[in-house]
């Protein structure tokens, strides 16, 4: 019989203390996976948002900023107006390379619209470099007047079907990648022109919420040149431009990352806590168990065992308990976040896209090699203390 | 015995001499002193009958800037606000988010201010027509002293723990070069008038020989507190005047004649200080107390909590055309409590 078959033997014929010590370093293995996972995700998503916006700067009138935030992070449809002119005067700013205006808003829960709360953005194929470049597949010709362009994760609207808004029909003529970026992700795409039309529409029908938004706009995007940093591009937008609001998207996903990976952190702390409590839980339960099992030791020494046997087998013992409370807490941390994904998402409120297959498997191996560590790590003090012991002593010290 | 009285006599008459000669020997001054300090109000201190007053601004500051004329004092705090105050009237803006933690200050020649930030070692650029931040750039990694050439093309800006001061392009924002061995743990600097010597104030703040910067030296093996004498035409330090303390800023007379150094936790008394030093001879000639004159009249201690209870002074900026103290001050040399 080799060790490793007596090491088996011998936790199954204590099953509940088994259960226990793998228990705890399920919690462990499983909190630790889950949240590495979901700073890894939040992180990545961030990252990756940030590029796709392809937006250094988004401005905005002063008194949005907090709504336009919520709106670039969590797609919150929300509308807010500036003059159009604005975005010629960003244009002639230092260190602005190119600029993309946006007009933002919501479609309306009456029958003038097939959808109620839809976020509409407006925009000038011309000169946007935001939006197009993410269409799943080009455009044949420029977006008409009567087309738009969906977000991915509104599934009710595919390329083929028309969408009314405001009396005004469109028709679906592209969808975005998926960005992870609601703000992208959940908006409607039309040009600005197209606002006109609804705007006719509207003024002859029941619903009249487009007065006055001829010559505005919600937003302009700014692409930053190179050889400037875009926080004094954003300065200098700000200083020559009144009552605007110059948002560097770094400085956002900065923001965001901080709060959130405080809170993550704290978690993670705690983890450190639980960890330790585990080590010393099977380190207290490994010497009780070299206590009582000294009599097995001596027999199994007097028979011809040696002392790296006994160390190994106690090893073996805490190795195959923390491996498989390892497996099972990041199998279990793993089914947890793919039930609560929508939950999770919807509670981070920022930018959210699962880890790509080889980050999960190198966070998985991570979280169960850390597992496999804290049993070895415990027992390897009663395992010395077993191998130091003398076969004769050990037979008469258990008895 | 009659020799024995007259050695006497001629002696008294030495010390007594010599006395009067060293009073007399005191230079006086005529102008007005603003000096910012940790307490969130700037000292005031008439440089012609050593009295003093303040402005409350409410924040701990370590920098003020007079505007060029003199009516105007611009206040940056170390949580990275902006203030502006009318010296005639002490009407004051409210605070502005500008940086992070404001350190020295300088106006620059298009008549922008140039504001240093310790915390992250940009130069955050005030515009004061506007009241609002028109630009910021890096410089280095722990920023404070600011000045500017004569020719406005060159700015030199002093990095606190790594002791030296960053030689930087005006125009395009670049650092062109480094003075090394500026000193210990380095803050405001001042150009003497009429030369190209840059003044540089060395609180050698130190613990442990590392910069810790809140405000007193560890007396095992510490580098005294000086002011160290830096040539902008080769870049090189010439000469290194200990004075002790921890010196935060430097001014001069109009010819340049004397440097007044605001020092904080002058040698054994618990104070900051104005210490005048003769630039030619390079001794201290005079000294005014700048916190504890005030805080003594007003019976004011310092919460224990904020600097370990001592007063700390920073910048220092002289009024020269201005002979009294402006009636806006609050004057607390009477013990009357401030408002």
């Amino acid at each position: 019989m080799n060790l490793a078959v007596l090491a088996g033997k011998n936790l199954r014929r204590k099953l509940f203390r088994t259960i226990a010590l793998l228990l705890s370093v399920t919690v462990v293995a499983g909190t630790l996976f889950v949240v590495t996972t979901i700073m890894d995700s939040v992180e990545t998503s961030l990252q990756k948002s940030t590029k796709r916006l392809g937006a250094d700067i988004m401005v905005v009138p002063a008194e949005s900023e907090g709504v336009a935030r919520m709106t670039l992070l969590a797609g919150k449809p929300s509308t807010f107006y500036m003059d159009k002119d604005i975005e010629d005067k960003v244009a002639k700013i230092k260190g602005v390379k190119k600029v993309a205006g946006q007009l933002f808003i919501k479609s309306s829960h009456y029958r003038c619209c097939d959808t109620g709360d839809l976020f509409i953005v407006g925009f000038e194929p011309d000169r946007d470099f935001t939006i197009t470049p993410w269409l799943v597949q080009g455009l044949k010709k420029p977006l008409g007047r009567d087309e738009a362009i969906m977000g991915r994760a509104i599934s009710a609207y595919t390329p083929g079907v028309t969408a009314a808004l405001y009396g005004k029909l469109f028709s679906i003529v592209g969808m975005l990648e998926q960005t992870g970026m609601e703000f992208i992700d959940k908006a409607m795409y039309v040009t600005i022109d197209s606002f006109k039309d609804m705007v006719a529409k509207t003024d002859k029908g029941d619903v009249r919420i487009f007065d006055n938004l001829n010559n505005k706009i919600s937003t302009v995007l700014v692409q930053v040149s190179e050889e400037y940093a875009p926080r004094r591009v954003a300065i200098f937008i700000e200083h020559d431009i009144p009552n605007v609001k110059a948002i560097v998207s770094e400085d956002v996903i900065a923001a965001v990352r901080k709060q959130l990976f405080a809170l993550l952190k704290s978690i993670l702390y705690i983890i450190g806590v639980l960890w330790f409590m585990s080590v010393m839980l099977i380190g207290v339960v490994f010497s009780m168990i070299v206590n009582e099992r000294q009599r097995e030791f001596g027999i199994l020494r007097a028979v011809g065992a040696k002392r790296k046997d006994i160390f190994s087998l106690l090893i073996y013992e805490a190795s195959f308990l923390s491996l498989s409370g390892g497996v099972i807490g990041v199998a279990l941390g793993g089914l947890g976040l793919f039930i609560f994904q929508e939950k999770i998402k919807a509670l981070l409120s920022v930018p959210y896209m699962w880890p790509s297959p080889m980050d999960f498997v190198v966070l998985a191996l991570v979280c169960i090699l850390i597992s496999l560590l804290t049993g070895c790590i415990a027992a390897l003090q009663p395992a010395l203390r077993s191998m130091r012991m003398e076969p004769y002593a050990q037979i008469r010290g258990g008895e | 015995m009659k020799r024995r009285l007259f050695i006497v006599a001629l002696a008294l008459t030495l010390v007594m001499g010599g006395a009067f000669f060293a009073y007399a020997a005191e230079p006086s001054f005529s102008g007005i002193a603003y000096i910012q300090g940790h307490g969130g109000h700037i000292a005031v201190v008439d440089l012609a009958t050593g009295d003093v007053a303040r402005y409350a601004h409410g924040k701990p500051s370590d920098t003020v800037q007079l505007s060029k004329d003199g009516k105007t004092m611009y206040v940056f705090s170390l949580d990275g606000f902006a203030k502006e105050i009318d010296v005639a009237s002490g009407k004051q803006t409210e605070w502005m988010k500008l940086g992070k933690k404001h350190c020295g200050s300088a106006i620059a020649p298009d008549g922008m201010i140039w504001v240093s930030d310790m915390d992250d070692g940009n130069v955050y650029v005030y515009d004061p027509k506007t009241h609002k931040l028109a630009d910021s750039f890096p410089v280095s990694k722990s920023i404070c002293g600011i000045n500017f050439s004569k020719d406005g093309k060159t700015a030199y800006i002093s990095d606190m723990p790594g002791g030296f001061v960053s030689i930087l392009d005006v125009k395009t924002k670049k650092v062109t070069g480094q003075i090394k061995d500026a000193g210990a743990f380095i803050h405001r600097a001042r150009f003497r008038p009429g030369t190209t010597e840059l003044w540089q104030s060395d609180g050698a703040e130190l613990k442990n020989g590392e910069p810790i910067g809140v405000g007193y030296a560890d007396s095992d093996g510490a580098v005294p507190g000086a002011v160290t004498i830096l040539d902008t035409t080769s870049n090189k330090v010439i000469d290194r005047v200990i004075i002790g303390g921890n010196p935060h800023d430097v001014d001069f007379s109009k010819d340049g004649k004397y440097a007044f150094v605001s020092v904080r936790q002058i040698p054994e008394q618990d104070d900051s200080a104005i210490v005048v030093l003769d630039t030619t001879t390079k001794r201290v000639v005079k000294e005014y107390s700048a916190c504890k004159k005030c805080h003594a009249a007003m019976s004011l201690t310092i919460p224990k909590t904020a600097d370990e209870g001592r007063p700390f002074l920073c910048a220092i900026d002289v009024n020269w055309d201005q002979k009294k103290i402006p009636a806006s001050a609050e004057m607390n040399t009477s013990g009357k409590k401030p408002k």
